[in-house]
């Protein structure tokens, strides 16, 4: 119900491209992850899942603000899937290694709907804390050794690699590590919203010489692919934003109690009201949070219109959701009807890349320095 | 001025008290606990048998009814503490539809052989009752429901459906309203009738719901179903009101305030033992803002509760609506928040027996099944709109 996306010609073309590609898939019924797969496969054949990536990768070459118009369709279906965790990151940290080739291999890979890699940055008992510290590696000859386990990692059960971040003499850095090398060792577990995540331990796993990415500048690089991370996640939550707040008005036309549609009763009606607002606001901040994804932009205020639109987006989100349900009635708590969908997801997405404390405790900071 | 709860420190209370904070510590079955803590509100149908046999065992099932009927005779503030401590020490809910529900509903309304006939099965806990009011299209606006029934004889014929029956799929009865005659006003032709859910003509849907919490809802049809007239409660046509008093039984009870008062103790314990990079969550100030915005707002129904119990006379009306709408508000907030501060596990979801998950795993799935699951508190029971039209209506007289 957003009046306009604030696109350009080209821009829309393929935004409208993935909505109608996977218009048919959210109907066809099945499980989410299955709904998921086959949105990507399909949009791989399409050509478009590559669109944030650079030119030579098969990408738009506008940078990764171009995930929005893949992201804000699948979330008006919610088609869950692990575009964010497999083109969005990962292409993040290849603007900074453009020449490693594995890397590329697994961003082709993940473009063609494949295995692809995905990061590991979160350690138990840190929350969102980016900075890693219990997972280290170290030098020996001509390899490195890597011990320590990551928690949760998403969609850690498909992807091919791991974009690992580690300590390397008390400074943190970044490492490619294969899935099936040995001494990782994968627990994975489903979550609410239909995605899988994987705790994944690396017991001194010994990995090849050119497997540290980084030249010194991890820090730099692993804030920049996790606000990537937040900031496009969020073009998905819009979508379920407008989607949830487009059935419900449709939803309220039909169904008549007291002889009325409901849509007539004018107290429902400001509060769909409420949501539409929302709604267009979550889609402002969202697109300013994904331009400033422009390298050219400075970090600190990178973060905080990632920071921004996520505390917002993630809490106006599932308000969102919760409305839609709670103007469905009953019918919005059965599994068979689409809306349960939403509200898991819209969940998910504000408890995921940091929470809305997370990121109000991060601006907060930024404020506080003195300029 | 006399403190609201001053009626429940009272050197009696304190002593009903502790005889129900011993029975819960020497009887309360551990794997029975285990679940209400963990917020799950659907207990299976043995287990809730259990735990009301244990009631029974003690002279305490039924605890609203009056001694005449077989239950306990107890007070007014008795009945506040039992409910109290039943939720702190994580008993289950009492089987809401015999017990809470139909039974006063017999009491007020049945003859004396409907009475002798199904009070013993509610009391003993042998039988498991279900609420068939709601349909598809008779939702908010349930006097419009259009379920058929005909009188043939000496039995009446229903043919229609019902829908969200809760616990429909195990229930052995059903009470329910049907429509005998449409011709009226759309709140007169509506009966109250008693019946078999094993009678020909009757099938159950289940109805899976979107949260992982598995079947709690059905759709029951009625294809010819033969009733016998005396299985009718009150007059034909009269079964409006009947519902009506039903639906307010649980006037207090629907609020859940004490269910939220423990659900807060242990949202406070986990904070207290979590630690987020060596900190416990407690000492984060964000974090126990939030505990202590959620403890005022429950504590504001809390003494409203009390006050409208034990200080407002006779005269309470639509004015108790206001603790539904806030219980579930402030119940649904601390759920969420059970959530939320589960960090990066919070959208965890798995299934009971998910192999080698850890405590915190599991305790974070089974938070998130309960932030989804009780969002239905807002929508049943008279949904937060409907209290609000009542509060309207009644209470401001608008
Ligand atoms: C988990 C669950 C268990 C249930 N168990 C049972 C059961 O055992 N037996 C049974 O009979 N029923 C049961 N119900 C049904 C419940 O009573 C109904 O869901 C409830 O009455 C609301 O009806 P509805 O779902 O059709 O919503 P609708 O009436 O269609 O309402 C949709 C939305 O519009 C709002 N609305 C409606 N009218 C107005 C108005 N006049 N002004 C403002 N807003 C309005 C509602 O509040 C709601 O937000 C259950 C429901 C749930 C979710």
């Amino acid at each position: 119900m957003i009046k306009s996306l604030g696109l350009n010609e080209t821009e829309r073309l393929v935004r409208d491209s993935v909505t109608d590609c996977v218009s048919d898939i959210a109907g066809a019924g099945g499980t989410a992850r299955a709904q998921g797969h086959g949105a990507l496969s399909s949009l791989a054949k399409l050509g478009v899942l590559a669109a944030p990536l650079s030119e030579n990768l098969g990408g738009m070459g506008e940078g990764l603000g171009t995930a929005m118009l893949v992201l804000e369709p699948l979330g008006r279906k919610a088609l869950v899937t692990p575009y964010v965790e497999k083109i969005c990151v990962p292409a993040a940290v290849a603007e900074f290694y453009p020449g490693h080739e594995d890397l590329r291999k697994h961003l082709e890979s993940a473009a063609n709907a494949g295995p692809g890699a995905v990061m590991a940055w979160v350690e138990a008992g840190r929350g969102w804390n980016r900075i890693p510290k219990s997972t280290t590696a170290r030098r020996e000859a001509d390899a490195w050794r890597l011990e320590g386990r990551k928690s949760l990692v998403r969609w850690g059960d498909q992807a091919a690699a791991f974009i690992v971040t580690s300590k390397v003499d008390d400074e943190p850095a970044l490492f490619l590590v294969a899935a099936d090398l040995e001494g990782v060792e994968i627990k994975s577990y489903p979550s609410g919203d239909g995605r899988v995540m994987s705790d994944i331990v690396f017991h001194n796993v010994q990995l090849p010489n050119n497997s540290r990415m980084d030249d010194g500048n991890a820090r730099q690089v692993i804030e920049y692919a996790l606000d990537a991370g937040s900031a496009l996640s969020l073009a998905e939550a819009v979508g379920l934003m407008d989607g949830s707040l487009e059935m419900t008005v449709d939803y309220l036309k039909t169904r008549e109690q007291f002889g009325t549609a409901l849509s007539k009763m004018q107290v429902l009606q400001h509060r769909l009201v409420e949501m539409y607002a929302s709604t267009e606001c979550a889609w402002s901040l969202a697109h300013e949070a994904a331009s400033s994804l422009a390298r050219d932009v400075p970090p600190k205020s990178r973060a905080c219109a990632v920071s921004r639109a996520k505390a917002y987006i993630g809490r106006m989100g599932r308000f969102v959701g919760q409305e839609a349900l709670q103007m469905h009635g009953a019918i919005g708590m059965t599994e068979e009807y689409p809306l349960g969908r939403y509200l898991q997801r819209l969940t998910a997405i504000d408890l995921d890349y940091g929470d809305s404390d997370w990121h109000l405790s991060r601006l907060s900071n930024v404020m506080q320095e003195i300029d | 001025m006399e403190r609201l709860d001053s009626i429940l420190n009272s050197h009696d209370a304190i002593a009903f008290r502790d005889r129900v904070k011993r029975l819960l510590v020497d009887h309360l079955p551990k794997h029975i606990r285990i679940q209400v803590e963990q917020e799950k509100m659907d207990l299976s149908k043995e287990d809730q048998r259990t735990w009301h046999k244990i009631l029974r065992a003690h002279g305490l099932a039924c605890p609203s009814w009056p001694v005449e009927y077989g239950g306990p005779g107890l007070a007014d503030h008795e009945l506040y503490i039992l409910e109290r401590e039943f939720a702190l020490g994580g008993a289950p809910r009492p089987m809401i539809y015999g017990v809470t529900m139909l039974g006063p509903a017999l009491i007020a309304h049945g003859t004396p052989e409907q009475q002798q006939r199904f009070l013993p099965g509610i009391l003993e806990g042998d039988t498991f009752w279900c609420q068939g009011f709601s349909e598809t299209n008779a939702g908010s606006d349930l006097a419009s429901l259009k379920c058929a029934v005909r009188r043939e004889g000496d039995e009446y014929v229903i043919n229609g459906h019902k829908m969200w029956t809760s616990e429909g799929h195990i229930a052995d009865w059903m009470f329910g309203i049907f429509r005998t005659d449409s011709s009226g006003r759309k709140q007169q032709g509506i009966t109250f009738l008693l019946l078999d859910m094993r009678s020909p003509g009757v099938s159950v849907q289940p109805i899976q719901t979107f949260d992982g919490t598995g079947i709690e809802i059905n759709q029951v049809f009625f294809d010819n179903v033969r009733v016998p007239v005396d299985q009718r409660i009150g007059d034909e046509g009269a079964g409006w009101d009947i519902a009506k008093s039903v639906l307010t039984a649980e006037r207090f009870g629907n609020a859940e305030v004490s269910r939220s008062i423990a659900s807060l103790e242990r949202l406070k314990d986990y904070c207290r033992a979590t630690s987020l990079d060596g900190r416990p969550l407690i000492q984060d100030p964000i974090i126990a803002r939030r505990l202590v915005e959620l403890e005022i707002s429950l504590q504001a129904v809390e003494q409203t509760e009390l006050r409208f119990l034990f200080h407002a006379g006779d005269e309470l009306g639509a004015e108790a609506a206001l603790l539904k709408l806030r219980g579930t508000e402030v119940q649904n907030a601390i759920l969420a928040a059970a959530t939320d501060l589960r960090g990066p596990s919070a959208s965890l979801l798995l299934d009971e027996d998910h192999p080698g998950a850890s405590a915190e795993y599991t305790s974070a799935s089974h938070a998130l099944k309960a932030h989804m699951n009780y969002r239905k508190t807002m929508i049943y029971g008279g949904s937060s709109e409907v209290q609000r039209n009542i509060l309207a209506k009644g209470a401001l007289g608008l």
